[in-house]
């Protein structure tokens, strides 16, 4: 299968889509006469005009609550937030008028908008822009989330989301950007169903589940620690909501361990979720209490070797797994 | 650009007239002239030190706007508070922060000015009153505000300098912000570093009124200057004036148009 970058792929998946839909647009900052600011809307201008490719202001309230308007009308956005970290200036939208309109108009007004862009630390941002926002979000009534952490599953769940009728907030990994993988031809009409995890590695003694950037670690981990006879099941859910339980809790009746990576900080966070969603299904068939890797409880610091520690990691990963299959 | 020269215009046709920063005296000037090849130099330092690897993340240089920060700073006094967006190297040292805690700062030390937490974008210096470097766009706005009217709680005569850049402009952050201040008479100055861009976005395809910033104070009724950044005396004249118009109770907050230049790109 031929390989492309991550970025390439998110970038496919918008103009197939709005090659297919009349009704999709993007809107953004920089996504038009600059090609992105990261480069994933490159020659979108050129291929689909300014009526479809929006240069905004840097005004994320205005042009988050536009997409919203404008799919309650009957358009489909796409609204790409730089950084995710800036989304916050938009909270009131994003997250009180995108996933309750439906609701709120009894039935009245679905919003199919995706908002999509950069999550994650990694790259010496400082706090203010080196969110994930996974949990805080995930607890939305109404949205979808999806996390892809390869080119396939970035190109696949983005033309889901562009589909789907709910509104999708689609977290990219700006460190994930040039990463290059497989991806099946442009003619595929390549999707991916929400609520469908991916199995990235069969083992049967501990399983780990990872999403978004962090898959990547906990697949290194796994090749490490098979190095000491410990084989793990690495789970990647790939959407957050819906969440595929079904698979981590089948993955866990087998291995009986469990540790859960993630991004965020881990007080009310998806590792907290998930290893509840777990208890509540499968605590019979744990041998040991599950562990979460998540960030440290602290602002993401400036300092690189601070930054590397505070975040989920390889060694981190190992350090868990070994914790909790001690007993076996 | 159209309001660039009119500034310019008025500056020369005043030759012949006194203007404040003549009270500078040699002294004065020469500090002027040293803060601001100290910051062009640092920020060539900053330039190179990102190319060896040694800072990372973002590093917005401000290389070109020096006129602005210094001639600002020097027509404030010393414990006036400022407070300003991301590029904000320049800030710190016209303040007067030993360019070595800056630079450690970018470097990751805990020796620099914010312990090596903040980096680049993050600068604070409690001492020289700087309340920091905000990186999200327009989020120093409403934290300008808030200074200013703590200023006005304890009834002190400082005056807050609250900068951002053109780009800041369109964000409702920054309208609610001129909004407050104008209905509570805050002692404050907004200062747009109008450089004509916001990343690759010129000033005049994101912005209403790009070429007349006067309108945007008139919406609120607020006190207007436009001054040539690239002229730090002219810079020092308007901003002298305006804190201390704010001081005496001449008048109330004020919106500055410095018109101003970044000669590199966006960030390193
Ligand atoms: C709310 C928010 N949106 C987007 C960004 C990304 N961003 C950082 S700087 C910038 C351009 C700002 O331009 P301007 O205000 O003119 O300041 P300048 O860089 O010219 O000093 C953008 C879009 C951000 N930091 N915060
Ligand atoms: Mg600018």
């Amino acid at each position: 299968m031929r390989e492309i970058q991550y970025r390439e792929a998110l970038n496919e998946a918008m103009c197939e889509e709005m090659q297919r839909d009349e009704r999709v647009f993007l809107i953004g900052e920089e996504v038009a006469e600059y090609n992105g600011a990261y480069k994933v809307s490159q020659g979108m201008l050129d291929q689909f005009g300014s009526r479809r490719v929006v240069d905004s202001p840097i005004s994320e309230t205005a042009f988050a609550g536009l997409g919203i308007g404008a799919a309650m009308y009957g358009l489909r956005p796409i609204v790409e937030f730089m950084s995710w970290s800036f989304c916050l200036v938009a909270a009131d939208q994003i997250i009180n008028n995108a996933p309750k309109m439906l609701y709120m108009s009894g039935g009245q007004f679905p919003v199919p908008i995706v908002f999509r862009g950069n999550n994650g630390a990694g790259g010496q941002l400082g706090s203010t822009h080196s969110w994930s926002v996974e949990s805080m979000f995930a607890s939305v009534p109404g949205l979808k989330m999806a996390i892809p952490s390869t080119p396939a599953d970035a190109k696949g769940l983005l033309k889901t989301a562009i589909r789907e009728d709910d509104p999708v907030f689609f977290l990219e990994s700006e460190r994930l950007l040039g990463f290059r993988g497989p991806v099946p031809p442009v003619d595929a009409d390549h999707t991916i169903p929400f609520g469908q995890a991916d199995v990235k590695l069969s083992g049967s003694h501990c399983t780990i589940v990872a999403l978004g950037r962090p898959v990547h670690f906990a697949v290194q981990a796994a090749a490490e620690l098979a190095k000491e006879g410990i084989f793990c099941e690495v789970i990647d859910p790939r959407t957050v909501r819906p969440l595929d339980i079904d698979t981590i809790v089948a993955s866990v009746k087998k291995t009986n361990y469990l540790v859960v990576v993630d991004q965020t900080w881990p007080f009310a966070s998806i590792a907290a979720e998930i290893a509840m969603q777990v208890y509540e299904r499968a605590m019979d068939d744990l041998d040991n209490k599950i562990v979460r890797v998540n960030n440290d409880d602290v602002p993401a610091p400036y300092n690189r070797t601070l930054e590397q520690e505070m975040l989920p990691n390889v060694r981190k990963i190992c350090e868990a797994v070994r914790a909790v299959t001690y007993n076996a | 650009m159209q309001g660039f020269q009119e500034s310019t215009m008025a500056v020369s046709s005043e030759n012949n007239a006194a203007r404040l920063s003549d009270a500078l005296g040699a002294s004065g000037l020469l500090d002027i002239l040293r803060q601001m090849m100290l910051i062009r130099r640092f920020e060539e330092r900053c330039a190179q030190s990102y190319q060896q690897a040694k800072i990372g993340g973002f590093c917005h240089l401000y290389i070109g706007q020096e006129g602005v920060a210094v001639g600002s700073i020097a027509g404030l006094r010393g414990d006036d508070p400022i407070i300003t967006a991301y590029r904000d190297h320049g800030h710190a040292l016209a303040r007067g922060m030993h360019p070595n805690y800056a630079m450690a700062e970018l470097f990751g030390k805990v020796t620099g000015c914010s312990k090596g937490k903040g980096g680049s974008m993050h600068f604070f210096d409690k001492t020289r009153h700087m309340y920091g470097g905000h990186a999200i766009v327009g989020g120093q706005c409403p934290l300008g505000v808030g200074l200013a009217f703590a200023i006005q709680y304890k009834g002190e005569d400082k005056v807050c300098a609250c900068y951002l850049g053109d780009g800041a402009l369109n964000q409702g952050a920054f309208h609610e912000s001129m909004n407050m201040a104008a209905i509570w008479n805050l002692p404050i100055i907004f200062v747009v570093e109008n450089n004509g861009y916001s990343m690759g976005t010129h000033i005049a395809r994101g912005t209403s009124m790009a070429d007349d910033l006067s309108v945007k104070a008139a919406a609120y009724g607020m006190k207007f200057a436009r001054c040539d950044g690239m002229d730090v005396l002219a810079t020092y004249d308007c901003f002298k004036a305006l804190a201390d118009g704010i001081r005496a109770g001449k008048h109330g907050p004020a919106f500055v148009d410095c018109q101003t230049y970044r000669y590199k790109g966006h960030s390193m």
